[in-house]
């Protein structure tokens, strides 16, 4: 009898530790799958006490979660600013935000699961921020590229950046053309990417929004890949200041390792594309016609 | 004609320094009390109607926001135009305001084309007063209620976005027709534009037909009235030495009739004057209408003036 109930013990200790061993284990194997690419989405803004404006952005995936930065891979965020104009021949007050050449590196932070990091800007300055990391054979980049109006009153002396690092030279990166680089990215406007991988051989860039697939972008000969956002009359309704996000995704097989780079581009609504020269100069020559007509007819004639 | 050449040249002078300026250098700031437009792009300064709207230095800023450095530099703004508005009140009107330029060259065409002015009834005068302050009360409230009502975004500028007739007819002088177009990105946007260059097309001919016709629903005026009394310009009329003759309502472009019938008050600049002086110039009687600054005269009335000028035109026709 003590045997047989030693025996069930036994058993339901073992079944016990196997659930949760299995547990355990496929956790630990669901946290180091890899997503298929990562980006960046901005998030929340802050104005601090000193005008400076904080930015809170997070990294996404394409799966349902990401990998832990702090189990099996690990995620590096760079950024560094631009001046607004290059030909701005003002000495700038708060030099150590610009670095001649490198980046600073950036903390990520787990937020109630998500990865996210925040990046303050004391003035109206161009950000660039690059998101990395490795998972399994995968390298996955995400870049993001845009304007943080900061208006800081004085340089916060609690809040340093760190040292001035460089990004890794082997990561493939979709850059930008410069002439695309406004201070409110809008739809309707055609955006230049350069492919800049080791790979001169990825053909295709996808368009994704909210996770969906939109389009894909073919390469150019010239080895550039043009997107033109369409209007979206959401956005149109919106207001000024909304915003969407697109990403713009490239992925290749190099030497054994899979990249996959995105770049987030956060699109305002077009400012010019709904202008209607035409109507407003019909409209306008109408309605001088009418009032010289009117106070033709009406005016009391007086001194001269 | 001393004063009336200086007054030109000095319009002029400033017409191309705020319409052009910024294209040299120029930059006068974002609190200038006169209508130098922030849409003419390479303009040397921009009026503070626009920054007192906006939701970078205006009433649009957030709660948050205010009480960061921006809101200070709001108040700097602000203390800025208080400053410039006390230093000249209404100078700015009569002799900088480049919009107020554009009206005088309108009116300067009617003469040479020997078109005669259009009047209008007192009573309609003195309705339209009223108006000035309906869109002071206008381009106040409505980016308050942006900020703190859940106004629609779009709302933003209302003044400058739909009324203001300078944001369409300025930019021209730089070779910008795009504020004459309509925008139909939404229904806010297209009501705003097609309101924008309807009153853009009325105003024109109303400046055409009526010597500075925009204003007599000018906002600015407004404005800078609420400083005269700090304000070390002064307008005074000397009541006993005041013959009645009312050469100073005849000559005023915006038809004041309180410079003649004042009987008591000393200070005379009422809410629609511009500074121009045509009234001081017209006026036969010694020191009877005089402009000053702080203690000092900076011209005043005088019979051998009126003299001088009756003659020096003889001679010209």
């Amino acid at each position: 009898m003590i045997c047989r109930n030693l025996t069930w013990a036994a058993l339901f200790g073992i079944g016990i530790f196997a659930s949760a061993y299995g547990l355990v284990f496929r956790t630990a194997v669901a946290g180091t799958e890899c997503p298929a690419y990562i980006w960046i989405d901005c998030g929340e803004r802050i104005r601090e006490k000193n005008g400076s404006l904080t930015q809170r952005y997070h990294i996404r995936s394409s799966g349902d979660t990401l990998p832990d930065c702090t189990h099996g891979s690990d995620f590096q965020a760079f950024y560094r600013f631009f001046r607004r104009s290059s030909s701005s021949k003002k000495p700038y007050r708060f030099d150590r935000a610009f670095p001649k050449a490198g980046y600073f590196q950036a903390v990520i932070t787990r937020d109630n699961g998500e990865l996210c990091l925040d990046i303050n800007s004391r003035t109206d300055t161009r950000i660039e921020l690059y998101v990395f990391g490795t998972c399994g054979r995968k390298k996955l980049l995400a870049h993001i590229s845009h304007y943080l109006f900061g208006k800081a009153s004085h340089s916060d002396e609690t809040r340093t950046r760190g040292p001035v690092m460089q990004l890794p030279a082997d990561l493939p990166r979709l850059c930008l053309h410069p002439s695309c680089r406004n201070y409110y990215m809008q739809t309707g406007q055609t955006y230049r990417f350069n492919y800049s991988g080791k790979d001169a051989t990825a053909k295709t860039m996808s368009i994704l929004e909210n996770h969906k697939h939109l389009a894909d972008v073919a390469r150019s000969p010239s080895g550039i890949f043009e997107y033109t956002p369409p209007h979206d009359p959401q956005l149109d309704r919106a207001g000024p200041h909304a915003f969407k996000e697109t990403v713009a995704l490239v992925e290749t097989t190099t030497s054994g390792w899979d990249y996959a780079t995105t770049y987030t581009l956060l699109l305002n609504r077009s400012y010019l594309g709904h202008l209607r020269s035409l109507p407003g100069l019909i409209l306008f020559g109408v309605t001088i016609l009418t009032f010289v007509v009117g106070v033709g007819c009406k005016r009391r004639p007086g001194r001269k | 004609m001393m004063v009336t050449k200086l007054r030109l040249i000095t319009q002029h002078v400033m017409f191309f320094a705020l319409t052009y300026g910024g294209r040299f250098g120029i930059r006068f700031g974002h609190s200038l009390p006169c209508f130098s437009c922030p849409y003419v792009s390479g303009c040397g300064g921009s009026c503070y109607l626009m920054a007192l709207q906006g939701n970078w230095w205006g009433l649009q800023m957030s709660t948050t926001d205010m009480m960061t450095a921006m809101g200070l530099e709001s108040l700097a703004h602000l203390g800025i135009f208080i400053l410039l508005v006390i230093l000249l009140n209404k100078f700015w009107c009569g002799w900088i305001c480049p919009f107020g330029v554009v009206q005088d060259w309108l009116t300067y065409l009617r003469r040479r084309l020997a078109i005669h002015e259009a009047q209008f009834r007192w009573l309609t005068r003195d309705r339209l007063k009223t108006v000035k302050w309906i869109l002071l009360a206008y381009l106040l409230i409505v980016p308050l209620l942006i900020a703190h009502a859940g106004g629609h975004y779009d709302l933003h500028l209302p003044f400058c976005r739909s009324i203001c007739p300078a944001k369409p007819l300025m930019p021209l002088f730089v070779g910008n027709v795009r504020h004459l177009a309509l925008d139909f990105t939404n229904a806010v946007t297209l009501l705003f534009t097609i309101l924008s260059v309807t009153i853009a097309g009325g105003m024109l001919v109303g400046m055409f037909f009526k010597e500075r016709f925009f204003c007599l629903f000018c906002p600015m005026l407004v404005l800078i009235h609420i400083f005269r009394k700090i304000s070390p310009v002064r307008f005074e009329k000397n009541v006993d030495g005041c013959i009645g003759c009312g050469n100073c309502q005849r000559m005023c472009p915006m038809d004041i009739r309180a410079v003649h019938e004042q009987k008591t008050d000393k200070n005379v600049l009422s809410v629609d004057c511009l500074l121009c002086m045509n009234c001081t110039e017209a006026c036969p009687g010694d020191e009877v209408l005089s402009i000053r600054f702080f203690k000092w005269r900076l011209f005043a009335s005088s019979r051998n003036y009126v003299a001088r000028r009756f003659a020096q035109r003889q001679r010209l026709s």
